[in-house]
């Protein structure tokens, strides 16, 4: 799983595209460093950076500055959530709606169930409004129809209702339940 | 390493991602999970849009109202009061709605005063049952006035409805019948009318 080396699958992509000048490489982008609670470093472009809301806001508060501690965001979520935001930033330059549903529906298909769980409040806490969308669906979708017991493990959740707060809970439902059923 | 975990997730996203569960995982597995996630269940936001399945869960041999009540151990439960109790729980923020087979003229009239604010309504295409209580539907619709899309399991009453529409739905955008009489007989397919009032 290692991406050190480049894929050549990456070469042919960019001949297939249109020949279009790239303006990107053009002037050279600003790079903002953002850490992770786990101390890693993730050099990304200003435009990438810039759809955190959080990051946004960051830097408006403090234009000087150029690396962004994220105290609250590991790693790995990380670098999933930078992923993503690249590919919008390509879908904001050359709109293209069904390409972007497939990529957004791709995107959280391959992932497992600890990575969408993980993802969900690093997109939260950095406010990243279409990838909480997305993931948020996703696990809603993920937990159709799946029991208690499930939901828990899949969330990492646990339970901290006694047997005796789980009975009253049951009864309150009744009980309001009931209340409805009088007329 | 302190990693943000998922009991003490924001509230308003927690919801947000409850909004779009099923409603029986909503209704019968997501208040057990644990406390904050059984007050987040409890929010309105929670119950916007609500799709009552009509079909019986293969595994269980039960509907979700039957399911329903043996999980919180309820004897009496209609269609009605169930129907009362769901929707009541999205107190009035209900914009998206499906009704279940079997409804009756009681559960329209409940909807029309307790969702002021629909958009959706989706009636059953297997409205043998119900269609009597249809009858009402076009004194109904005027109660709805943001409704933008209505789908109905039969043509009954069509002009009438429309009438209403036109009237009181001023962002009325999609009408779609699933059996429609046409010419005396009954045909099994889809119509689509796009609005524009």
């Amino acid at each position: 799983m290692s991406s050190s080396t480049d894929s050549p699958t990456l070469t042919t992509e960019t001949t297939q595209l249109s020949p279009q000048p790239d303006t990107e490489t053009a002037k050279p982008t600003k790079k903002i460093t953002l850490k992770s609670s786990d101390n890693q470093i993730f050099e990304v472009e200003e435009s990438v950076a810039m759809e955190f809301a959080t990051v946004k806001s960051f830097f408006e508060d403090s234009p000087s500055t150029d690396t962004v501690p994220l105290p609250n965001v590991t790693a790995k979520p990380l670098s999933q959530v930078i992923e993503f935001c690249k590919e919008q930033i390509k879908f904001k330059a050359n709109p293209d709606e069904a390409q972007k549903k497939k990529y957004n529906a791709e995107f959280v298909t391959e992932k497992s169930d600890k990575d969408l769980v993980d993802m969900i409040p690093v997109a939260n806490y950095l406010e990243i409004k279409d990838l909480l969308d997305v993931l948020n669906q996703a696990v809603a979708d993920r937990i159709e129809n799946k029991s208690v017991e499930y939901v828990r493990s899949f969330f990492g959740i646990d339970n901290d209702f006694t047997a005796e707060e789980e009975a009253a809970l049951r009864r309150e439902h009744a009980w309001a339940y009931e209340g409805v059923d009088e007329d | 390493m302190e990693e943000r975990k998922w009991e003490d997730l924001e509230f308003d996203c927690l919801v947000n991602v409850l909004g779009r569960v099923d409603m029986e995982s909503l209704l019968l597995y997501v208040p057990f999970v644990c406390k904050s996630w059984y007050k987040a269940s409890l929010n309105p936001s929670c119950w916007k849009h609500l799709v009552f399945p009509t079909d019986v869960d293969p595994e269980w041999d039960l509907t979700l109202i039957e399911k329903f009540k043996v999980w919180y151990d309820i004897h009496k439960c209609s269609l009605y009061s169930f129907i009362k109790f769901v929707v009541g729980l999205s107190h009035g923020n209900c914009t998206g709605l499906s009704l279940p087979d079997g409804f009756s003229e009681e559960v329209l009239k409940y909807i029309a005063d307790e969702c002021p604010a629909l958009i959706s309504l989706s009636l059953p295409v297997d409205h043998f049952q119900t269609s009597e209580s249809l009858s009402i539907l076009p004194t109904l619709i005027g109660k709805w006035e943001h409704l933008e899309n209505l789908r109905l399991g039969s043509s009954d009453n069509l002009v009438d409805i429309i009438t209403q529409i036109s009237l009181a739905c001023s962002k009325f955008s999609s009408l779609g019948v699933s059996i429609a009489t046409i010419g005396g007989k009954k045909r099994h397919r889809q119509l689509s009318l796009i609005f524009r009032i």
